[in-house]
């Protein structure tokens, strides 16, 4: 069956599909834990009765015996050899069942393994396995591909692109949905049908794990953009435990009641999953035998995705920023760690920009001495799963584009396409192929067009090709081109004109804004201005860095007044916390120079402490008296705040480190001062031996540093014959030790026997997270604390 | 069969970080400083780590009240062990790693002065770590449910109750836990230090 037949027959009719298979094998005798597939081949009769049956109660087409036909799968009864032969006799033996009645479905699933980016599997293998199954199904005459209850997005992907590099069938695509709408690596439905219709499915829809009140819901979230025929296939219900044996709640009548409601949501092909049977489906046939199926008319085709979430990017949806910051141009460290295949900054940056605001994140690799193909695949990858923003891959390679939207679990944007004849007519094939959304550059091989009038031309032959491959203009995004308003004061006009006819004409439209104000002084306002001006022209995309706050809060203003912030509720969003902090700022500076010392410590205000101690010498204060007169007092408040819980862990560590960077301030005025440098007692600190853990100990060190005791910190795994050498060395009277497990621990009482034994009169505490003050006792330790506090205060009472 | 997932997304659940840190609700106030820095702290977390995890299903041999034999003759002798597993038919063996950037950046942090973003940090990546785990086991719940079986209410780690720490060893091992990068001390922990490993019973429903 050619796809074209396959739409015009969905758009007539109802499909009906069979109901679940395994169970009705097993009802005739299949026993559980063997290889079904080689069940069904040595009882043929069996399986043919078995498709036969669905085929007299109604349905249009049944599914090959194959669920589980492929390589990984056969391979774990030791029949992977046979993969192409077996599909391949198990669609002959469907068709040799059903004769022309009824069409055969080819059916694959789930190898079992997770894909990469979400697994460890890699993406080409798996396809490789899904083309082997593929192309025995092919050899068996099926009439299409049915690839179902698919529970992760990539893999589903995977399956599709297999499918259509070995055949030109129809594809349908079914996934499985939890209750709470999400398959299980987190795709919802409507994000599924984005990815899937995009990449080429002929059909996209959900089977199996609920029951069809909820399938309804799924298929009702995904009609409205639907572009294919939509495919549903419910449980009979929930599954519920009757005697160690899984049964389903709904019954025949119950479950066909539904198809009229599956109907109406947009189902255009309707089956049964676990726990139906061939009355389920005559039922369901019956129930719809008078109605007519909704075609799919999508409203809105401008959508890209992520594998977690679909953004509207369109005309009438407030403006896209397209946040540019993952760029090693002029980035000195992105580009360091992009050569050392480091992903931190990339990380960084996907963080902050999401965080301001940004609707889609631009990818942009290319920097020296990097291989940007394998560099790109590894920053795709390493961003799938740490934002939920669809991303814009951005190259001038077709190779490294192909290559990222192979693997991008997602619909991406790509920027871009311009009219040079050799790039155009290479890249336009791959992006069509992988149904991205793409950029379209007014430029050709004798460069830019100075006139909108000219730009539209060159635009007019990329859509021309473009429709060719089936993009409507809301799936074309048009590059203004923003050139410098310093060079030539009329260009500014002229982008904006290409930009006002992309929006006449129902394309999408993206400016790279920084350009238009280069040599000029105070950019951000040129910028600013003129986004404000292309948002009123139409524009439904920018480029820009989120973090501008300037740029950004203007595209929020011209969102509002041109009605795409419907209500203004993203600009209200925007702005309503932002009054509350700056009143906190006006309060300070009617604190005196005391108070604002004390609070900086109290409130751990690192980053001022400098400043305010500075202030205060130079105001003429003494480095003795600031220290007894106000820090002292102020990190005693901190205890308390600490001791009766106000205070958290890390504001006590705050405000502990920004004592320290104040003492580092006061101290060497002190000792230039020549005022009497008190001597500080000395504490011997380690981790014990075969212990890795020392951030509790470095904390102790920290405190007791601030607390006017001279730390000598031997790190850790330290052995015990270091900690005796070190304190003879120092003369400490206090050893601190630290051990985190219960293995460890006992290392304790062997430093404490040695110290003995050497004669040494040091007490000794202990902490960390095995021991007590019980273990304290029982290995006749001086002492033990439960934190860092408290280490201050016993180290005090044992000296 | 090993199974790897990796790019595991783990929201740290915020009120136990905080009450591992010693907030107490009524009585701890954080101004918006704090708030800033615990928000700030929690977010570079969520970015440096790099969540990992292996996991596999092991035929159970044998089992008595005392131990629990392991296809590949692995001997597991606990009986808070052998109880948990009592209505089990396989065992599932699991090793998480949250990675090694998150772990350098605690430790710079509080060795540089910046020590107080550094033991928040430590607090979300151990409970980033434990997510990692649910996670997992919500997953792998999901796909147990297809075959009418389900996963122990409770998981172990070896440490816990009487199993031996030194079971660490073999569970390492049998899950090849060296391919998510991790290594094992001689004293058995693991390094990067925010991993587990942790084991669980598969029962039929």
């Amino acid at each position: 069956m050619t796809k074209q037949e396959f739409q015009e027959y969905l758009q007539q009719k109802f499909l009906i599909l069979d109901g679940a298979s395994g169970t009705q094998m097993q009802k005739f005798g299949m026993p559980t834990g063997v290889c079904p597939e080689k069940w069904a081949l040595d009882n043929p009769e069996i399986l043919k009765k078995m498709h036969r049956e669905y085929c007299l109660a109604g349905a249009d087409a049944v599914y090959t015996f194959t669920f589980g036909g492929n390589r990984i799968k056969l391979g774990e009864y030791g029949y992977a050899e046979q993969t192409v032969e077996w599909n391949r006799r198990l669609a002959e033996l469907a068709r040799a069942a059903v004769g022309e009645k009824c069409l055969v479905g080819g059916d694959i699933s789930s190898i079992g393994q997770f894909i990469v980016p979400f697994g460890g599997f890699p993406f080409e293998e798996a396809v490789d396995i899904f083309k082997e199954q593929i192309n025995g199904l092919v050899q068996g005459g099926v009439d299409f591909l049915i690839i179902e209850t698919m529970i992760d997005i990539q893999e589903a992907r995977a399956a599709l692109l297999a499918a259509r590099e070995v055949c030109n069938l129809p594809i349908c695509v079914s996934m499985t949905f939890d209750e709470d709408g999400r398959t299980l690596t987190g795709t919802n439905p409507l994000t599924a049908l984005v990815i899937l219709q995009s990449l080429g499915a002929d059909v996209v829809g959900c089977n199996c794990s609920c029951g069809p009140d909820k399938i309804a819901e799924f298929i009702a979230q995904m009609k409205p953009y639907a572009t294919v025929p939509l495919l549903a296939k419910p449980n009979a219900g929930l599954p519920r435990l009757v005697d160690g044996k899984t049964v389903f709640d709904m019954g025949t009548e119950e479950f066909a009641a539904y198809a009229p409601k599956l109907a109406a949501a947009g189902a255009n092909l309707l089956g049964g999953c676990c726990g139906t049977t061939p009355e389920y489906i005559a039922a369901v046939k019956k129930a719809v035998i008078d109605l007519q199926p909704q075609i799919s008319i999508a409203q809105e085709k401008s959508l890209l995705a992520s594998s977690q979430k679909v953004v509207f990017a369109g005309l009438g949806h407030p403006t896209a920023i397209v946040g540019e910051r993952i760029n090693p141009t002029g980035k000195k460290l992105l580009q360091a760690e992009l050569r050392e295949g480091k992903l931190g900054e990339v990380k960084r940056f996907a963080a902050e920009q999401a965080a301001a605001g940004a609707t889609l994140l631009d990818v942009n690799v290319g920097t020296s001495g990097i291989d940007e193909c394998a560099t790109m695949l590894q920053v795709v990858e390493a961003l799938v799963t740490r934002t939920e923003l669809p991303l814009c891959l951005d190259s001038s390679s077709p190779e490294v584009l192909e290559a990222a939207l192979r693997i991008y679990p997602g619909r991406a944007l790509i920027n871009s396409i311009s009219a040079e004849q050799a790039k155009f007519e290479k890249l336009l094939p791959i992006v069509a192929k992988y149904g991205a959304m793409f950029v379209a550059l007014p430029l050709d091989d004798s460069g830019i067009p100075t006139t909108a009038l000219k730009r539209i031309e060159l635009l007019d032959k990329i859509v021309t090709a473009a429709r060719e491959y089936g993009y409507s203009n809301s799936e074309i995004v048009v590059d203004g081109l923003v050139m410098t308003v310093s060079a030539e004061q009329g260009a500014a006009r002229e982008t904006l004109d290409v930009i006002g006819w992309a929006a006449q004409n129902g394309f999408n439209s993206i400016l790279g804004l920084s350009n238009i104000s280069f040599g000029l002084p105070e950019r951000i306002w040129i910028n600013a201005a003129f986004l404000a001006m292309a948002v009123a022209r139409g524009l439904t995309m920018a480029i820009a860095n989120p973090s501008l706050d300037i740029l950004v809060n203007f595209k929020f203003a011209a969102d509002v007044l041109t009605m795409k912030d419907r209500n203004s509720l993203a600009y209200i969003e925007r702005f309503v916390d932002q009054t509350a902090t700056q009143i906190t700022a006006s309060e300070v500076k009617t604190l005196n120079i005391h108070e604002q010392i004390s609070r900086a410590i109290i409130e751990g205000q690192l980053e001022n402490i400098e400043d305010v101690l500075q202030k205060a010498l130079s105001d003429g204060e003494n480095a003795a008296t600031l220290i007894d007169d106000d820090l002292i007092p102020a990190i005693g408040r901190v205890g308390e705040l600490f001791e009766t819980k106000r205070y958290f862990l890390p504001q006590l560590i705050q405000s502990a480190q920004t004592l320290q960077a104040a003492f580092k301030v006061l101290e060497p005025l002190l000792q230039s001062s020549g005022a009497e440098v008190k001597i500080k007692e000395k504490v011997v600190l380690a981790t014990v031996k075969g212990d890795i853990h020392d951030i509790g100990k470095n904390i102790v060190a920290l405190m007791l540093r601030n607390a006017g005791f001279e730390v000598c910190d031997l790190g850790k795994d330290v052995a015990t014959e270091e900690i005796v050498a070190e304190v003879k060395r120092t003369g400490a009277k206090l050893v601190g030790l630290s051990a985190l497990m219960t293995t460890t621990m006992t290392e304790m009482p062997k430093v404490i026997k040695a110290l003995n034994e050497a004669g040494l009169a040091t007490k000794v505490m202990i902490g960390g997270a095995a021991v007590d003050e019980r273990y304290a006792e029982e290995i006749k330790a001086d002492g033990y604390s439960k934190n860092a506090y408290d280490a201050v205060k016993l180290a005090k009472s044992l000296l | 069969m090993l199974n790897y997932l990796s790019n595991i997304t783990v929201v740290p659940n915020e009120n136990i970080v905080l009450s591992r840190l010693g907030y107490r609700r009524q009585a701890t106030i954080l101004s918006s400083a704090d708030r800033e820095r615990f928000d700030e702290a929690v977010q570079l977390t969520k970015q440096l780590c790099n969540n990992q995890a292996v996991w596999g299903r092991f035929a159970l041999q044998e089992k008595d009240s005392k131990q629990i034999l392991l296809e590949n003759q692995v001997s597991l002798v606990s009986s808070d062990l052998a109880a948990l597993l009592s209505n089990s038919v396989e065992i599932l063996l699991m090793c998480v790693t949250s990675g090694a950037d998150v772990c350098s950046q605690i430790a710079k942090d509080i060795d540089s002065g910046n020590a107080a973003r550094g033991i928040i940090m430590d607090a979300v990546a151990s409970e980033i770590a434990d997510g990692i785990l649910d996670e997992l086991q919500i997953l792998i719940a999901k796909q147990l449910k297809r075959e009418g079986k389900k996963i122990t209410e409770h998981r172990f780690s070896p440490g816990y109750g009487d199993i031996p720490l030194e079971l660490q060893r073999n569970l390492f091992d049998l899950l090849h836990a060296e391919k998510l990068g991790l290594q094992l001390t001689e004293q058995f922990m693991l390094v990067p230090e925010k991993s587990v490993i942790a084991l669980a019973g598969i029962e039929r429903v």
